[in-house]
């Protein structure tokens, strides 16, 4: 399989940099590399385990990535009900028979934005 | 500023948030906690900030719903293939007024929508529904929601509406 990417000058540097400090000799390799470890993030995170990293000293950081949360067990939502009107019944029922709408172009960008702008780890309690 | 989303925490400074509506504020500062641990009636996600990490910039308050089969049929919808409609309720969304007019606001919405779909994949979910006060209707509606008709006449607050599929598709656009 062949695998192609663009990447801009920032996220260029970070993977020269990334294979130079692992000593990983081609992109192939560190691509593999890195699947391997997100492959391994996303079973821990879709059996509800939480990642961490854990110093000799200072706080416990945790990771917190909206990516990973995609894959974790329901947050257990709580049951409520809600007080609808026949009219908003209807209107609903309506809704999800008839096709989906396009994405919300605020919405699309609002996802990139979140993924983009969103904090990676966090100090936490061990 | 690099924002974390996440729940909320039991040592999270819930007292001093302020973002202009007292029964926001109150549902957080006196609610928000006991209803996510003790009742069962709510899950709270905070924005916070790395530097200031128990500081709430903003909040939002998820539960799941639904439209069961007796209510479809009440306002005639019986024939609907579906047995009932799961819904996820957004109950609350707001920012402190310290932090407002910077996108937190839409980066809590769009988590919301973007835990919906994930919840929605493991347990069967149609939309996301809100009660959007009649100012941040149209707010909503920048985002895909729909405005529902029929409001009672005691409300105060509209109810919208947003198909999860495409919520979906807006997520792997």
């Amino acid at each position: 399989m062949r695998f192609q990417a663009d990447l801009g000058s920032k996220d260029g540097s970070m993977l020269a940099n990334l294979k130079r400090e692992l000593e990983i000799p081609s992109n192939a390799d560190l691509l593999v590399q890195a699947m391997t470890i997100l492959r391994w993030l996303v079973g821990e995170r879709r059996e509800g385990r939480r990642i961490a990293s854990i110093g000799d000293a200072g706080p416990v950081r945790e990771l917190a990535s909206p990516l990973l949360e995609r894959v974790a067990p329901s947050a257990g939502l709580p049951h409520v009900e809600i007080d609808w009107t026949d009219e908003e019944v209807r209107e609903v029922a309506a809704l999800i028979d008839a096709e989906p709408a396009e994405p919300a172009p605020a919405l699309v960008a609002g996802m990139k934005r979140l993924h983009r702008e969103t904090a990676d780890t966090r100090t936490g309690r061990r | 500023m690099r924002l974390l989303i996440r729940e909320l925490e039991e040592d999270d400074q819930r007292a001093g948030f302020d973002c202009g509506d007292e029964t926001l504020n109150d549902y957080l500062r006196r609610f928000a906690w006991q209803n996510q641990v003790r009742n069962q009636v709510g899950v709270t996600w905070v924005a916070v900030e790395g530097s200031h990490p128990r500081l709430i910039l903003g909040y939002y308050t998820l539960a799941s719903a639904s439209i069961s089969r007796e209510r479809l049929a009440e306002a005639g919808c019986a024939r609907l293939a579906y047995p009932e409609i799961p819904v996820i309720l957004l109950a609350r969304l707001a920012v402190d007024r310290r932090f407002q007019h910077r996108g937190i606001g839409e980066l809590l919405l769009v988590h919301a929508v973007d835990r919906a779909v994930a919840v929605g994949r493991q347990v069967g979910c149609r939309g996301v529904v809100v009660d959007a006060y009649p100012k941040a209707v149209s707010w909503y509606e920048k985002f895909g929601f729909v405005t529902l008709p029929g409001a009672g006449p005691k409300s105060a607050a509209q109810k919208m509406f947003l198909d999860l599929r495409s919520a979906s598709a807006g997520r792997r656009a």
